[in-house]
C-alpha cells in the first residue's frame, strides 16, 4: 500500500471532470425535464384551480339566481293567492247575492204559489158548498117555497134602491124604447105561477114603473125556486140559482 | 499472491505521470457515466419512460437528501454528492467484474476523493459566508480550540479515505484469499458481502461529505442565529430594566 501522486492527482482531475459531465449530461437534462414537468402540472393545477373558481363564480351566481326565483316565486304566489282570495270574495259575494234573490224569488214564487193554491181551495169550496146547497134547495124546493119567494119579491120590489128605481123607469119611459120591448118583460119561473100570483106581480111591476106592462111568463127549472124577471137589458133575480151563482161570483170576487 | 491482485499496477506511463490500472477503470467508469447520461438525456420527455423513471428517481433521492441536511443550499452541493454517491457506488461494485478491481481499493483515489471533500468544505463554507465569517469559526468558541478545530479537519479527511480505502481492499482481499484457499465459486458469499459493503461504503462517503460541508456551512449559521439571540434578550433586558427604573421613579 503505497500513495501514487500520479494516480492521486489524475483521480481528483478525474473526478472533477466527472462531476462536470454528471452535472452538464445528466443533473441539469433531468432537472430540467422535472422542473418542466412540475411547471406543466403547476399549469393544470392552476387552471384547475382557475376553472374550479370559475365554476365556484358560476355557481353562485345561479345559487344568487335560484335564491332570486325563488324570491320572485314567492312573491308571485303571494299575489296570485291574494287575487284568488280577492276574486273568492268577490265570486263568494255575488253568489251570496244571487242565491239570496233566488231565495227571496222562490219565497216570493211559494207565498204566490200557496196563495193561488188556497184561492182555489177555497174557489173549490165555495163550488162544492154552492153545488151541495143547490143540490139540497133543489131537494128541498117545492111550489109553496116558490110561492114564498114570490111573496118576498112584492115585498122587497117597493124597497129597491133609489137607482134601480131610475134605471128601471129610464127603461120604460124613454120616448125611444119600442113597444116591442116594453111588451118583453119575461118572467121566469122553476114551477108553473098561480094566476094570482101572476097578476100579483103584473100589478107590482107596473106599480113600481108607472105605467102598465105586459108581462111573459116561463118556466125554468133550473131556478130551482123562485123568479126571474128580464126588464129589458135589466134583470131582476128573486129565485135559488141565481142567489147562489151570487154567492159563489161574490166569494170568488172577495178571494 | 501476487501484489498486483490487490494493489494497483502501472499499465503505461505518460512521461512522467503514471498511468495505474485504477485511473483506467475510472476513466471507463467515466466514459459509462457519460454515455449512459447523454443517452438518457437524449430520451428525456414529460411522460417518462423506465429509464427516465430511474434516473429521475435517482436524482429525486439524492435531492431529497440534501434537502433533509442543508434545505438553503441544497442547489449548489448536489452536482458533487450526487457525482460522488454514483461513482462509488459504480468503483466499488466495479471489483464484481472478472478481471477488474475496484478502484477505491485504491489509497490514491480515496485519498484524491477525500481531499476534494476537504476542499468543497471550505470552498462552500467561504462560498456561502465569506472568508473572513468562515475563519472566524475557527475561533469560537474560544482560539483555544483551533488547533483542536486543524486537528479535527485532516483527521476526519485522513478518516474518510481510509475508512473507504481499507474496507474495499479488505473485500478484495479476503475474496482472493478464499479463491485461493477454498478454489472456484467459494468466495461467492464475499462478493454478496461485497455488494451490500459497496453500497453501504458509498452511502457512507457520500453522507459524511455531505454532514461536512452542512457542518461548515449551518454552523455559521447557528453562530448567527444564537448571537441575533442573545443581542435579543439584551436588548429585551435593557429595555425592561429602563421601564423598572422609570416605574420605581
Amino acid at each position: 500500500m503505497e500513495l501514487s501522486w500520479s494516480t492521486f492527482l489524475l483521480e481528483i482531475i478525474n473526478f472533477l471532470i466527472l462531476v462536470w459531465i454528471l452535472k452538464h449530461f445528466f443533473y441539469a437534462p433531468v432537472v430540467s425535464v422535472i422542473e418542466r414537468r412540475r411547471k406543466g402540472i403547476e399549469d393544470s393545477l392552476a387552471q384547475a384551480d382557475a376553472m374550479r373558481s370559475e365554476a365556484k363564480q358560476v355557481e353562485d351566481q345561479y345559487k344568487a339566481r335560484l335564491s332570486q326565483w325563488e324570491t320572485e316565486k314567492k312573491q308571485a304566489r303571494e299575489a296570485l293567492d291574494k287575487e284568488i282570495n280577492d276574486e273568492r270574495a268577490r265570486l263568494m259575494e255575488a253568489l251570496q247575492s244571487a242565491v239570496d234573490k233566488e231565495r227571496e224569488k222562490a219565497k216570493v214564487l211559494e207565498t204566490r204559489r200557496v196563495s193561488e193554491l188556497q184561492r182555489k181551495n177555497e174557489q173549490q169550496a165555495m163550488n162544492n158548498a154552492a153545488q151541495f146547497t143547490s143540490k139540497l134547495l133543489g131537494r128541498l124546493a117545492s111550489p109553496e117555497m116558490e110561492n114564498k119567494i114570490c111573496e118576498l119579491l112584492l115585498e122587497e120590489l117597493p124597497r129597491l134602491p133609489p137607482e134601480r128605481l131610475e134605471a128601471l123607469g129610464n127603461v120604460f119611459s124613454s120616448d125611444e124604447t119600442p113597444i116591442a120591448a116594453q111588451a118583453a118583460v119575461k118572467v121566469s119561473s122553476a114551477y108553473d105561477l098561480t094566476e094570482q100570483c101572476c097578476n100579483s106581480i103584473k100589478t107590482a111591476l107596473s106599480d113600481l114603473v108607472g105605467k102598465p106592462i105586459e108581462c111573459k111568463f116561463a118556466r125554468d127549472p133550473q131556478l130551482i125556486a123562485g123568479l126571474r124577471i128580464n126588464f129589458g137589458p135589466l134583470v131582476l133575480r128573486a129565485n135559488l140559482h141565481d142567489e147562489l151563482q151570487l154567492f159563489i161570483e161574490s166569494a170568488n170576487e172577495s178571494a | 499472491m501476487q501484489e498486483s491482485e490487490v494493489f494497483s499496477t502501472v499499465l503505461f506511463t505518460i512521461g512522467p505521470v503514471e498511468v495505474t490500472d485504477t485511473v483506467v477503470t475510472t476513466w471507463g467508469i467515466m466514459a459509462v457515466l457519460a454515455l449512459a447520461g447523454w443517452l438518457i438525456s437524449r430520451q428525456l420527455q414529460t411522460q417518462p419512460k423506465k429509464i427516465q423513471v430511474m434516473a429521475e428517481g435517482i436524482v429525486t433521492a439524492v435531492e431529497e437528501n440534501i434537502e433533509a441536511a442543508m434545505p438553503q443550499y441544497s442547489k449548489a452541493v448536489v452536482p458533487f454528492i450526487m457525482a460522488l454517491w454514483i461513482f462509488l457506488v459504480l468503483a466499488n461494485l466495479a471489483g464484481l467484474i472478472p478481471g477488474l478491481h475496484s478502484p477505491t481499493r485504491d489509497l490514491s483515489l480515496t485519498a484524491g476523493l477525500a481531499l476534494l471533500v476537504f476542499l468543497s468544505v471550505h470552498w462552500f463554507g467561504i462560498r456561502t459566508q465569506g472568508l473572513k465569517r468562515y475563519l472566524q469559526h475557527y475561533l469560537t468558541p474560544s482560539p483555544i480550540l483551533l488547533p483542536f478545530h486543524i486537528i479535527s479537519e485532516i483527521t476526519r479527511t485522513v478518516a474518510l479515505a481510509v475508512r473507504l480505502f481499507g474496507n474495499m481492499m479488505s473485500l478484495e482481499m479476503v475474496a482472493l484469499l478464499l479463491l485461493m484457499v477454498g478454489g472456484f465459486l467459494v468466495p461467492v458469499p464475499i462478493l454478496m458481502l461485497h455488494i451490500v459493503e459497496a453500497l453501504v461504503q458509498a452511502y457512507i462517503f457520500g453522507m459524511l461529505a455531505l454532514i461536512y460541508i452542512a457542518g461548515a456551512i449551518q454552523s455559521q449559521q447557528l453562530r448567527q442565529e444564537v448571537n441575533q439571540e442573545q443581542k435579543q434578550s439584551k436588548t429585551q433586558a435593557e429595555q425592561k430594566t429602563r421601564e423598572d427604573i422609570h416605574n420605581e421613579e
